[in-house]
């Protein structure tokens, strides 16, 4: 058996010259499979007295996959040839690649393979546009490929990518059987064609002539082998398939795929002068750019403003962290009454609710924080398949879009993700149709498309960036409420923190207006602007990113400083913050009182702590507040080890005071505790084992805020320093990995 | 409720549930992160979580599946080049069988994977899934890739009618509720009918177990949705029968006899000393039900919502119902279902005129006993929606068990019996 694949530009006459081999062959008695791979699904018309067959994509579209035979999609024609067609989607939507990649798998599950065909003849479209439409060409597919074309440059110019197209797949094999010339009738059209072929080291098998049997035959719905038996065309397809016959046994040549590059196509097949071509292309480099003065007027608004809100991995090309669309889902899904839908498979959307869920059950066992209602609810997802991936998933969308505002749900955000942003879901259209529909429910797309807009963090700016649109700039400013932005969505102490912050606030007389976006509500949100001040959760690169956004949405006031961690961050956040509403009184009053109790427990714990020498290893880069409580313990901090981190840059007021080592590792870690005779190393995954007699603590990715968080670390190191070096459960691991 | 995880999270955690494989992820780093994540609690292979011992290029910070972090110029231009060195990369660490999955954007780019496998010489040692199936249900990206696995290593058969004594359990995933306690209860209950369990496909298994697959009397399928296509293949393949017992799973005291006897007979063993057990364990507890009954009037009475896979479902319904008097007040089964098994549940609960609670599983609405995916179970008893919460399915609810736990077998009605009657005694 072998396998052919014919391939050309599209409207070149493949699918004519394929039926007709596939005719030929059939009448030498060859058993021939001819599969169309093109979704104009019209390859094998002429083989089946021009009516079209039902396609192998739209089969496995309506059939579920337990009910498939291959009965249903194989079709007998002229002199038994065996036809298939592919199909593909409509023109503008879906993935025709991913269509050919399914047809091939639905062929090969269903036993194409045990029907045992003397020649498979594959009629692929174009050139080699994407993967997909290179699988015939792979090497388990197509044993010869053979290469239609014209004299006309475009044709030629598609053969060459044709061949740089089998280059990728396999550059050492020789695959290509040659050149087929389709004539066009142009004048010196076989020269060029024989140029072309010398050039690239490839015989014309063969050149039909341009003639009118073709358009007759095709009316009659024939091929010319069948309604023209004695014609010349006839006689050169027999020649064509004893050419195919020679090459499965054997005895005619195969060639390796040499393309030309784009300078050497223009050259020897447009004719291009060499010299002056080489010219042109010295010459371009002094060519002047075009430059365009923009009047002062218009400046403002030429800036790529969307330049402002990238975060520090898409900002610097670094390998991306997580993805945009998960990012963006972590934040609408905290709105409570909004629905997000997932247009995606059902991995994202699991993947999704997954952490979002698990940080909902660590909040409520850890910090006893019982979810709402709806936390936890408000995703659902459209369950991209394969269907979808080919034809376009914007029927499921807007089943799902409907079904939403059925049930109710007057804000609706839908999050994309990889698989619907690269087969280019028009999502506009599906959010303009039902909304037709359901004119009271806003729609708001936000389209990340997976990681095609970046990272994780990235997400969660676009997230905020598409929701601060709903703010209603028309309201006014209260005195004494406060937007809470940008708080952690996935932690387990999100609230707890939250709680923390509220009483703090009351303390003051300060209300919270809108968490941005915590437990908020869409009307939280349109009131926004009733606030007169904005604190920012956490002053980290996303952190940043977003307060950016809403400064450049509002214009807003912001607090200086993020959320407080320890008793000298809480006092001095307190008292700023206090003063700002004119509240120093009540603030100074909180205070005495915390700094009583947070002194007395100082000296409780100096006796055991004060003295030891200590070691910080930490991703994160937040550390003063424990730095704060090393100092005010009389401990001595011999050195801050700091781990290369994507998301933040180190701020603190140590500066130039305290040793620090940046790009920390492990090992530098080991050898500073063999050599700097270290009581407790502080790291945020501390090491299993210590055979060092160094006591070892966790730093919290996420430490509670407040004025405590501190004295709770100190308290444990109190209580560690009594305990053992390695408890007895380390050394049941010692051959572990 | 969770959304629960599609084919492509079981194609990995076919992989995965290998010891001796890697699965190498070509897809962004959003995909990886998860299933690393999920890998690594199902089946711990590594003492610590520190990034720093995991540095190198396509780990990011995490030990199981590496990937190649996809990103934008790699969905237009493939993903030849990094292919390339993630393949030499994790191919140089041991020789641990290689499985390459393409995420779902990456199996829209059509990367030709056998091709990079074969220029890396990497073809006796390593393949490719292109396509894991994405939206259908977790466990047909499980078979699949199973299927794929042990066609891939060309298993020489053997004649299963010479074989006595061994069998392979089939079915079990990574994705399984304590898949090694459920494992380890059905290899007890088989020692006893002196029956010897071969390979567990595919949870916690070795290439060489893999191997020597082939040369047992019978497939033993414990999960239908996850093992019966795999059974049916060894079937095709090399002749190998395979056992399904009617009831379903081994859940419950019934299944679970029915479960041992199905396996007898087959065996031409007696299954005498097995029964004897579990017998013996139903009069052991018969006073503690009946003081607690005798007290309260309970369980009878207590209502229940279960939402698992159909083969868990049906024969603990059935149970609950029969065994101890509980009133099913929501059943729901989990994508993936044989539907054979769900006409059984529908015609079981119309019998017991209870037809409305099919399909009505509701995570909202106070009940006694709750039995569905962790996440689930976890935030109804957080919310005190419930006065039991029993995990029979995934994702995890994250508890740490120490003592081995599972709801299959003998120990595993005991087991259930225990979280049942406790969580009775408990106010909601």
């Amino acid at each position: 058996m072998i396998q052919i694949a014919i391939y050309g530009k599209g409207g070149i006459g493949k699918s004519t010259i394929s039926a007709n081999i596939s005719a030929a062959l059939g009448d030498k008695g060859k058993r021939v499979l001819q599969v169309g791979c093109d979704p104009k699904h019209d390859s094998t018309r002429l083989l089946l007295e021009g009516e079209p067959i039902p396609t192998v994509l739209a089969y496995i579209r309506d059939t579920f996959p337990e009910q498939r035979k291959l009965d249903d999609i194989l079709f007998q024609g002229y002199a038994n040839v065996v036809c298939v067609e592919a199909g593909g989607p409509e023109p503008g939507v879906g993935c025709a690649g991913r269509g050919i990649l399914s047809t091939f798998k639905v062929l090969e599950d269903l036993g194409i393979d045990r029907i045992p065909f003397d020649v498979k003849l594959y009629d692929v479209l174009g050139d080699v546009v994407c993967g997909g439409f290179a699988v015939p060409i792979r090497k388990e597919y197509a044993d010869a490929v053979y290469i239609v074309t014209s004299g006309e440059y475009m044709a030629l110019y598609a053969a060459n990518n044709i061949l740089r197209g089998i280059c990728n797949f396999d550059n050492t094999s020789s695959r290509v059987a040659g050149i087929i010339h389709n004539s066009r009738g142009m004048e010196h059209e076989n020269e060029k064609v024989r140029i072309f072929a010398d050039s690239v080291g490839l015989p014309v098998i063969t050149s039909i002539p341009r003639t009118e049997i073709f358009a007759e035959a095709e009316k009659e719905g024939s091929t010319v082998i069948q309604r023209y038996p004695r014609s010349v065309p006839a006689f050169l397809f027999n020649q064509l398939a004893d050419h195919i016959e020679q090459i499965s046994n054997g005895t005619a040549s195969l060639f390796s795929a040499n393309p030309l590059t784009n300078e050497e196509m223009e050259i020897i097949v447009l004719g291009r002068d060499q010299d002056l071509h080489q010219n042109k292309r010295h010459s371009s480099s002094n060519k002047k750019s075009f430059h365009y003065e923009i009047p002062k007027i218009k400046q403002g608004f030429s800036v790529n403003k969307k330049s402002h809100f990238f975060t520090k991995n898409v900002k610097n090309k670094q390998p991306l962290q997580g993805c945009s669309f998960a990012g963006a889902v972590t934040v609408t899904s905290r709105i409570t009454d909004a629905l997000t839908i997932v247009h995606g498979p059902r991995s994202c959307a699991h993947i999704a609710s997954h952490f979002l869920n698990n940080s909902l059950l660590n909040a409520s066992s850890r910090y006893g924080i019982i979810p709402s209602g709806t936390e936890g609810k408000t995703l659902v997802s459209t369950d991209m398949d394969d269907k979808s991936f080919i034809f376009g998933g914007l029927d499921n969308l807007i089943l799902c879009l409907e079904e939403a505002c059925m049930k109710g749900w007057y804000t609706i955000f839908i999050v994309t993700t990889c698989p619907s942003g690269l087969i280019g879901d028009n999502i506009e259209h599906a959010v303009s149709r039902v909304e037709q529909k359901f004119p009271h429910t806003n729609i708001i797309p936000i389209e990340v498309d997976g990681n095609l807009a970046g990272d994780f963090s990235q997400g969660l700016v676009e997230g905020y960036k598409v929701i601060s649109n709903i703010i209603d700039s028309s309201i006014k400013a209260e005195d004494c409420l406060v937007n809470i932005i940008g708080e952690k969505t996935l932690s387990d102490n999100l609230n707890s923190n939250f709680i923390i912050i509220k009483e703090l606030l009351d303390s003051i007389g300060v209300r919270v207006n809108c968490r941005f976006l915590s437990t908020t509500t869409v009307n939280d949100i349109r009131n926004f602007r009733r606030a007169s001040l904005n604190i920012l959760a956490h002053n980290d690169d996303s952190g940043m990113v977003l307060k950016k956004l809403i400064d450049s949405k509002t214009g807003m006031e912001f607090f200086g400083l993020p959320f407080p961690i320890g008793f000298n961050e809480t006092a001095e956040w307190l008292e700023l913050l206090a003063e700002r509403f004119d509240m120093e009184a009540e603030a100074w009053k909180l205070i005495e009182k915390q700094k009583r109790l947070y002194y007395k427990e100082i000296e409780d714990l100096r006796p055991v702590l004060k003295g030891k020498r200590v070691l910080i290893s930490s991703f994160c880069l937040n550390l003063d507040w424990i730095i704060d409580m090393l100092m005010d313990l009389g401990m001595e901090l011999v050195k801050v080890g700091l781990i290369a981190s994507s998301y933040d840059d180190f701020r603190t007021k140590y500066i130039g005071i305290l040793p620090m080592e940046y790009d920390y590792t492990a090992e530098k870690r080991q050898i500073d505790i063999e050599t700097l005779n270290l009581d407790l190393v502080l790291s945020n995954y501390p090491p299993i084992m210590s055979n060092d007699g160094v006591h070892h603590d966790a730093i919290p990715f996420s430490p509670d805020v407040g004025f405590s968080s501190g004295l709770v670390m100190a308290r444990r190191w109190g209580m560690i320093m009594r305990l053992p070096v390695v408890e007895g459960w380390k050394r049941d691991g010692v051959d572990c990995s | 409720m969770t959304l629960t995880a599609d084919a492509f999270t079981g194609s990995l955690l076919a992989v995965e549930g290998i010891t001796d494989a890697i699965v190498l992820l070509n897809g962004p780093t959003g995909c990886k992160f998860y299933h690393s994540h999920i890998s690594d609690c199902q089946y711990q292979r590594a003492s610590s979580f520190d990034p720093l011992g995991f540095t190198e290029e396509f780990y990011f910070g995490q030990p199981r599946v590496p990937c190649t972090y996809l990103e934008g110029e790699d969905y237009i231009a493939g993903s030849t080049e990094k292919l390339r060195r993630i393949l030499s990369s994790i191919a140089s660490k041991n020789d641990d069988l290689l499985v390459v999955v393409n995420s779902p954007g990456a199996s829209l780019i059509g990367d030709d994977l056998k091709q990079f496998i074969d220029s890396a010489n990497l073809s006796k040692r390593c393949l490719a899934i292109e396509n894991a199936g994405y939206s259908s249900p977790v466990c047909e990206g499980f078979e699949q890739t199973v299927i794929e696995i042990l066609k891939w290593m060309d298993l020489e058969g053997k004649n299963s009618s010479s074989i006595t004594g061994k069998v392979n359990l089939v079915g079990i995933s990574l994705y399984n509720s304590n898949w090694d306690s459920t494992a380890d209860e059905l290899r007890r209950i088989l020692s006893f009918l002196n029956i010897d369990v071969e390979t567990v496909l595919c949870a916690g298994t070795s290439i060489e177990e893999l191997q020597i697959s082939t040369s047992v009397a019978c497939n033993i399928v414990v999960f239908p949705e996850y093992g019966l296509k795999i059974a049916k293949w060894y079937e095709e393949q090399f002749g190998i029968p395979y056992i399904l017992s009617p009831m379903g799973a081994p859940v419950g005291y019934d299944a679970t006899e029915m479960w041992i006897k199905s396996v007898a007979s087959f065996m031409s063993v007696d299954p005498s000393q097995a029964i004897e057990i579990l017998r013996k364990e139903r009069k052991r507890n018969y006073h503690k039900t009946s003081r607690f009954h005798s007290l309260t009037g309970l369980p009878k009475g207590a209502t229940f919502a279960i939402n698992g896979d159909s083969s868990v479902v049906l024969p603990l319904t059935k149970w609950l119902y029969e065994y101890l008097g509980m009133a099913p007040v929501g059943v729901s089964t989990l994508p993936g279902g044989c539907s054979e098994t769900e006409t059984q549940i529908i015609d079981f609960l119309g019998k017991i005129g209870f037809s409305d609670s099919w399909k009505s599983f509701n995570d909202g609405e106070q009940v006694d006993v709750v039995l569905s995916d962790g996440h689930t179970i976890k935030m109804m008893h957080e919310k005190r929606l419930c006065r039991a919460a029993i995990e029979i399915a995934m994702p995890s609810s994250g508890y740490i068990n120490f003592l081995p736990r599972t709801y299959v077998g003998v120990n595993g009605a005991l087991f259930l019996l225990e979280e049942i009657f406790n969580g009775l005694r408990r106010m909601p």
